[in-house]
């Protein structure tokens, strides 16, 4: 076979025949002379966590030491790290490139007076003109605590949450937006967080690809192998050493599809009729798990239509002001052929009677107290039924084949599971679709078990403390109640902080005023539009809150300022414009903006502050991310200071002293949080408020203070062993399983304590914000509209495609498009990278040739953006697929700039429902040569 | 197979391969006259410290294209003689130098007998040097257009050649008897050389076109570029086979030849250069990038 | 004395490209360069077929510390040479930059660390910058770091297990099993170069 790559391509094909022209002149000539003195310093290693994206992977830094000053030389994965198993990414190899980015920001920065946001006209600042320069803005606009709103980027969700919080509190300010929380978080993991229990699926479960023999991937590549390296070496270790066979569901051959037995490229969002034919198929062949089903899950659970036409469990806590937890459910017994009660929170639904045998099915025409009941199940099978192989080959686009191969396989073969993407809020289906595919999964028994997904260890220590207090009785009063679920884990957690202490407005800490999004529900009431149940952190109403449109029990409610922390708005919340407008709103005071490199979003800021990186920051004690092996680890810095940069953590309390905030509010939640003695944090974290130590540098003095005594030993042993081992096992995952196996030993921290076919949660949706098929308790299957008279078996034609993005394995959008070494392997490859793929097929018969320039075109927002195109086999030919990471526009940015397509201006800001997440591939493009 | 166009050697390569063989022509033919053809001491003189010099010229560019002139003495460093035909060329043109300049000691004090054996020595490091060049491309088995055992006859036969095209022009300005008798015997020679030249040259596509896929993209490339084809096949053989042919049969056509030369000098480095631009790597799939 | 040696396991190759960043940070390797950089190994994407029956796979390449390399044989200095553990290196001393190597290298494994790559390696690296000099540069299984008792950058961090790097003498040794069940096999052996650097495909 003769192929010219990539190099060959470029020089013969632009070389044959002008060869008088090829050889260039030769670049040696000439001595140089050398630096050869040998750098002073010896070398030791500082463990870490790479924080390049949010898998969290251990790191060892290996650095030149020399007296105070330290230079970081090279990055590995830590060996002893079970999680990431001594390897990291291509991203993580680069820290050091982005520590010495001669890009970065090294200074504070204020905004020239006259001057307007956008335009990058700053002047240098002493940390002490920028407090006094934020303070004076916040008097002289009367800025209030609910005023004022955080924007926390991923660094903040994954590795700085306590610090945010902490923050926060010292303020009395509600609003926090969590910038994955919306386009990330959020949206994907609803579905799955309702079924299992989970908040933060990537954060607290990991999938066992080590033992599983099926894997079925969907929508599913940045995640696994293009990459999350904890992923990444279990999927490549199951393949080759435990024959695991992998499906993978993509519309386009990613680094997953690439090494699965079999790839099927569904039509784009279609992943949620699939699911519901797999579903189908696997309940008819009865190839689920079904002792599994009776015991841990709602499967059993009787329900009955209520009077608004949806399904509602007998038993089911209906008042929209509580949290849903019950007294009790009910089944239906086959050996007694009774109905019978089961607990309201529990993991098992024997738990009080050995002897029951819960139905999967219940018998036809059964009723209980005069109303016809079925199970959970049974109406999962309902909703199902139309999905027939069949129909499912034809709305998805594939062969009837395939979906039947499939469904074998998932009725044979185990252990098999089942592993949804992490980023995804591309359709209004997302959510359901999720549900299906955790519901395929929970009936695989792929749950805490070798093969399938597996607890972290802090989901286990939570609902362990959770479920103690709730059988105790101690959380009889509602705010109690409230307290714990709001520290619980998981969903319980979530739910906790969403309902009770965030959107409550009654929450003490935050003077009565809800977060802002709760006011735009109320305004969107007033429009007739739904709320949004499940959005803890989005920004969903933000632009209304800004623009001064919001109110809260009569007084208005406007947001004046913003404080942007490590995240990067106007490329990562899709809406370009949208986000331009809200950022040069005069309404809004101030913006200060926190970065390490001069990023699109610090362009709008009026004072930029500069962080330090992840190799120069102090931190907490932290558990091991996904890990389900019990492991704790610490930051320890392993960069001399760079220009004047100040740590995060610093940064939060300059601001806080800005904004009159209080070190004790702050302390007060820090340790409810934590279980941390309040005086110790108290006093600790006035030493962070004064300014005299950096609030991580306390944080992680107390923790060592605190977990030394849990493991009997004094604060310097454990400093001491973190700093050599970096990380520390205390137990391992199997010991984990079996003595506190989720449900076999412990509740999920759902609110009926089982994993959930039936959600309760979705269930009480539908009180408090009226009744909607996309929180359907069970399943439903929601035709998509992709653009108006595009319905779900529209193929679009000429010019029109479907729209799909994802990542490229070495890119984590802003922090490390502007790294030379990242960009310079991209560049490498700048086709893929940069281009829009489409299918060759397609492009003949519109004439284009690899790299011609284009236009794209979104047929619902009418948004457009110039690329080119890149012609290739793997992708669909009714799809156009583009890399989501670059775009970045901001010309101090000597690698990033101007490179690749801009999602967030082809992507419309929108809101989805149940989450707000931005349906960010609901619609088509056309296609125009330039 | 991934095909890759070699970029890494350029001008300052053929430049000294092209003088490299020209020199080293230049020196055995020359020595040949006044050894043979009787052309008398100062013509063997001359020719030798022409020759000498036309070579060192070259090795300027070789040396040019090293990072460090002074490192140049490391090629003669035992090490690469071994195995490295840098090394031994390094070897063969030292022979050509040191034979070269006793030769002209011996010529100018007049030792017959010593001046007899420098001769044949230093004709015979001139021959290697002329062979050399294409040794040196063809030990890289990484590029088959290079890799095979008609490229050093090629440079041998072009070198020797262009070394008859430049004695042609330093002849051409003598009318004495021996010099025309010489000057005819080199064109003679060179209508030899020329022809050869253009049998082995079809050989070699000949070759090429049933070769691997490298071969034949090299030998695409080359018969795709006008340089090549008109530029050096057509001006820089044929035309000077059919001048030099028609001035043979001419008297006083001296004029005619020594432009015929200077086509057969200015297609002797088109051949060098473009041989080694179309060098095209064939390694195995996936390897190139 | 080993004979070291590395397995590539192309399918297990996730596409990655760890092994780039992770070689350029140790060796300093010029990912600077224009049109993507000079490495001391390559990850190339291969693609075979049409949709939807498309093969794509990523295919790990490095210097083959070959047996009897027509690099060693070609360099007039010596520059390159066998080490005792079988690793095919450079004297950067020696060099002369001839690039014969480099032309005679069969596995494209060579570049030049031309002098705007000194520049480079000092503005992005500082005093540590390792490159003091003009020279030919390619893989060197990272000799400096075996000496510490490490893995090669590349195979440490490796998330496909994808290169497995190991002594060919020592039985017990994953590579050797590899490569004495034949499960690994050299590429391009026609050439008669013997690789050390071993292929499942
Ligand atoms: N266009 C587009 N938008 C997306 C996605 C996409 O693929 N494409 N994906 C979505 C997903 S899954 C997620 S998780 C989010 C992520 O969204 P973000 O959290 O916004 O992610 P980044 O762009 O990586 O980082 C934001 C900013 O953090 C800065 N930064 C990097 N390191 C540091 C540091 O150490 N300190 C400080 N202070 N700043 C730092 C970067 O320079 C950058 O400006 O984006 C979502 N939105
Ligand atoms: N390299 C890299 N890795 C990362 C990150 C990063 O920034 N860069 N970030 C990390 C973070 S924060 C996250 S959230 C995860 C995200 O990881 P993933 O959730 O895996 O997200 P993506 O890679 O964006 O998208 C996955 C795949 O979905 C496919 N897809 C698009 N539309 C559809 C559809 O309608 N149906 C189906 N079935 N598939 C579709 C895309 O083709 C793509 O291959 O990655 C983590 N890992
Ligand atoms: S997957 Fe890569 S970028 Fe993400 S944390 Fe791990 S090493 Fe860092
Ligand atoms: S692969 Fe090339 S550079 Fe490496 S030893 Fe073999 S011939 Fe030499
Ligand atoms: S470039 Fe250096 S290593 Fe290569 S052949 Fe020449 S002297 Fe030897
Ligand atoms: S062995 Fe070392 S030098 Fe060779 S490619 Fe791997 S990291 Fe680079
Ligand atoms: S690090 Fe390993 S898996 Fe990743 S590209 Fe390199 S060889 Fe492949
Ligand atoms: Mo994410």
């Amino acid at each position: 076979m003769i192929s010219l790559n990539r190099r060959s391509f470029l020089k013969i094909s632009s070389l044959v025949g002008g060869g008088l022209m090829f050889f260039k002149p030769t670049a040696k000539a000439g001595l140089y002379t050398p630096n050869v003195k040998k750098p002073k310093g010896s070398i030791k290693y500082y463990p870490n966590i790479c924080s390049f994206c949010s898998t969290a992977c251990d790191i060892v830094v290996r650095t030149r030491v020399n007296g105070d000053f330290k230079k970081p030389q090279k990055i590995d994965g830590n060996e002893k790290s079970t999680l990431n198993r001594g390897k990291i990414c291509a991203r993580g190899q680069s820290g050091i490139r982005t520590v010495y980015n001669p890009d970065r920001i090294t200074h504070p920065l204020i905004r020239v007076e006259g001057s307007k946001r956008g335009e990058w006209k700053f002047k240098k600042a002493t940390w002490q003109e920028a407090y006094e320069y934020i303070a004076k803005k916040v008097k002289e606009h009367n800025i209030k605590p609910h005023e004022f709103s955080i924007f926390a980027g991923q660094r903040a969700c994954a590795y700085e949450r306590l610090g945010a919080f902490a923050f926060l509190a010292s303020i009395g300010s509600p609003n926090m937006i969590g910038s994955p929380m919306q386009q990330c978080v959020m949206a994907e993991h609803a579905g799955t967080d309702v079924t299992v229990g989970t908040m933060t699926t990537h954060d607290e479960f990991l999938v066992d690809m080590d033992n599983a023999k099926l894997l079925m991937t969907i929508g599913s590549n940045a995640a696994i192998a293009g990459i999350s390296v904890s992923r990444g070496v279990r999927f490549a270790h199951g393949k080759e050493y435990n024959k695991m066979e992998i499906i993978a569901v993509d519309p386009r051959q990613g680094e997953v599809a690439a090494k699965a037995d079999m790839w099927v490229p569904i039509k784009p969002g279609t992943d949620l009729p699939f699911l519901m034919g797999i579903i189908r198929g696997v309940i008819a062949k009865k190839g689920y798990e079904d002792e599994f089903l009776r015991r841990y899950t709602t499967a059993p659970f009787l329900l009955t239509e209520n009077e608004d036409g949806f399904p509602e469990a007998l038993g089911q806590n209906t008042n929209p002001q509580e949290l849903p937890f019950s007294q009790g459910y009910y089944v239906y017994d086959e050996m007694t052929q009774t109905i019978v009660q089961v607990p309201g929170f529990t993991n098992d639904n024997l738990k009080e009677n050995k002897n029951l045998k819960p139905a999967l099915f219940a018998p036809k025409g059964l009723t209980y107290q005069g109303k016809a009941v079925k199970t959970a199940f049974d109406y999962l099978w309902d909703a199902v039924q139309k999905a027939t192989p069949e129909w499912t080959a034809k709305i998805c686009d594939i062969p009837k084949k395939t979906v039947e191969e499939i469904i074998y396989k998932f009725s044979t073969i185990r252990p098999a599971t089942v592993y949804p993407g992490w980023m995804d809020a591309r359709y209004e289906t997302t959510v359901p679709a999720r549900k299906a595919a955790a519901i395929l999964n929970v009936m695989l028994g792929a749950m805490d078990k070798s093969g399938g997904w597996i607890f972290n260890p802090e989901m286990r220590e939570g609902i362990e403390k959770f479920t103690e207090a709730y059988e105790s009785g101690k959380l009889n009063n509602p705010m109690a109640l409230m307290m714990a679920v709001a520290n619980g884990p998981g969903l319980l957690g979530m739910m906790g902080k969403l309902e009770g202490m965030m959107y409550s407005g009654k929450f003490p800490l935050f003077r009565g005023w809800p977060h802002f999004s709760r006011a735009y529900f109320d305004y969107r009431k007033q429009k007739g539009e739904k709320g949004i149940p499940f959005s803890l952190f989005t920004n969903a109403g933000f632009q209304e809150a800004v623009e001064g449109k919001l109110s809260w029990n009569g007084k208005p409610y406007q947001i004046k300022m913003a404080y942007i922390y490590s995240t990067n708005p106007l490329k990562d919340y899709y809406g370009y414009k949208t986000w331009v407008d809200a950022f040069t709103n005069p309404n809004l005071k101030l913006i200060v903006v926190t970065d390490i490199l001069p990023s699109d979003m610090t362009k709008f800021a009026d004072v930029i502050l500069p962080d330090k990186t992840y190799l120069e920051k102090e931190s907490e004690i932290m558990p091991d991310g996904p890990n389900p092996d019990m492991i704790i680890r610490k930051r320890f810095p392993s960069v001399s200071q760079i220009g004047e940069a100040k740590g995060g953590g610093e940064i939060f309390t300059i601001i806080s002293k800005a904004l009159n905030g209080s070190y004790q509010t702050a302390a007060g939640i820090v340790s409810t949080f934590t279980g941390w003695n309040f005086k110790t944090v108290a006093q600790q974290l006035r030493l962070a408020w004064e300014g005299k130590k950096e609030l991580y540098k306390a944080f992680g003095d107390i923790a060592l203070e605190e977990v030394g005594k849990k493991l009997g030993m004094s604060a310097e042993q454990l400093e001491k062993v973190l700093e050599k081992k970096g990380v520390l096992k205390l137990k391992d995952h199997k010991e984990l399983m079996e003595e506190a196996g989720m449900p076999y030993k412990l509740p999920v921290p759902t609110f009926s304590g089982r994993i959930e076919i039936y959600s309760t949660l979705f269930a009480h949706f539908n009180y408090a914000y009226g009744y909607d098929e996309h929180w359907n308790p069970v399943l439903a299957y929601i035709p998509i509209e992709y653009r108006k008279g595009a319905n779900e078996d529209f193929m679009p034609k000429d010019n029109e495609f479907f729209f799909a993005f994802g990542k490229t394995p070495q890119q984590t959008y802003l922090t490390t498009a502007d790294n030379p070494l990242l960009m310079s392997i991209t560049e490498r490859y700048p086709n893929e990278n940069f281009g829009f793929w489409i299918n060759p097929s397609r492009a003949k018969k519109l004439g284009l040739k690899e790299g011609d320039k284009v236009e794209v075109e979104n047929t619902v927002s009418g948004q457009k953006v110039k690329s080119f195109v890149h012609l290739t086999e793997l992708v669909r030919p009714d799809t156009l697929y583009v890399m989501s990471d670059f775009g970045i526009d901001n010309k101090m940015l000597t690698y990033a700039a101007g490179k690749g397509v801009d999602l967030g201006r082809l992507i419309p800001n929108r809101l989805g429902p149940v989450t707000a997440g931005a349906m960010s591939c609901q619609f088509t493009v056309k296609l125009r040569k330039i | 197979m991934d095909l890759v166009q070699q970029h890494t050697w350029g001008w300052f390569i053929a430049i000294y391969l092209y003088f490299g063989g020209l020199g080293g022509a230049t020196i055995a033919l020359g020595i040949l006259g006044e050894l043979r053809f009787n052309k008398g001491k100062w013509f063997g003189i001359g020719t030798a410290l022409l020759g000498l010099a036309i070579l060192s010229f070259g090795l300027i560019w070789l040396i040019l294209d090293l990072i460090n002139p002074l490192r140049f003495l490391l090629a003669l460093w035992v090490k690469g003689i071994a195995h490295s035909w840098i090394a031994r060329g390094m070897i063969i043109i030292t022979g050509a130098y040191v034979f070269g300049v006793l030769y002209a000691l011996a010529a100018f004090f007049e030792w017959t007998t010593f001046k007899k054996w420098m001769g044949y020595a230093a004709m015979f490091c001139g021959f290697g040097v002329t062979t050399y060049t294409g040794l040196l491309l063809n030990a890289n088995v990484g590029i088959p257009f290079w890799h095979t055992p008609a490229l050093p006859v090629l440079f041998t036969v072009s070198a020797f050649s262009t070394g008859c095209a430049l004695l042609m022009w330093v002849l051409a300005g003598k009318n004495d008897h021996e010099s025309e008798h010489f000057f005819h015997a080199v064109e003679g020679f060179d209508i030899f050389l020329i022809s050869l030249e253009l049998l082995i040259l079809f050989a070699y596509f000949d070759f090429a076109r049933l070769g691997n896929a490298a071969v034949m993209k090299s030998s695409h490339m080359l018969l795709t570029n006008p340089l090549f084809t008109i530029g050096f096949v057509v001006l820089g053989l044929i035309a000077p086979l059919i001048l030099e042919a028609y001035a043979s049969m001419k008297e006083n056509s001296k004029g005619l030849a020594a432009f015929a030369s200077a086509l057969v000098l200015i297609g002797g480095f088109l051949l060098r250069y473009l041989i080694v631009w179309a060098g095209v790597f064939q390694y195995p799939h996936g390897l190139a990038g | 004395m080993a004979r070291y040696g590395m397995v590539m396991n192309v399918k297990t190759c996730l596409g990655c490209k760890a092994c780039m960043a992770a070689c350029s940070q140790w060796n300093q390797t010029p990912f600077w360069a224009e049109d993507g950089g000079k490495w001391r190994t390559r990850v190339t994407e291969l693609q075979e077929g049409k949709f939807p029956e498309v093969k794509r796979e990523f295919f790990p390449t490095i210097c083959m510390h070959c047996v009897n390399p027509p690099c060693h044989s070609v360099c007039p200095t010596g520059a390159t040479y066998i080490n005792k553990d079988g690793i095919v290196l450079i004297d950067y001393d020696l060099c002369l930059g001839c690039g014969y190597c480099i032309e005679a290298c069969p596995y494209d494994a060579r570049y030049e660390y031309e002098k705007d790559d000194l520049e480079k390696d000092e503005f992005y690296f500082g005093e540590d910058a390792r490159h003091h000099q003009v020279h030919v540069d390619k893989c060197t299984f990272c000799v400096d770091r075996l000496a510490e008792g490490e893995e090669p950058s590349c195979a440490a961090t490796c998330v496909g297990h994808a290169r497995i790097f190991g002594d060919l003498d020592d039985p017990k040794s994953e590579v050797a099993q590899l490569v004495n069940s034949g499960k690994a096999k050299p590429l391009g052996e026609y050439m008669g170069a013997q690789p050390k650097v071993y292929y499942i495909k």
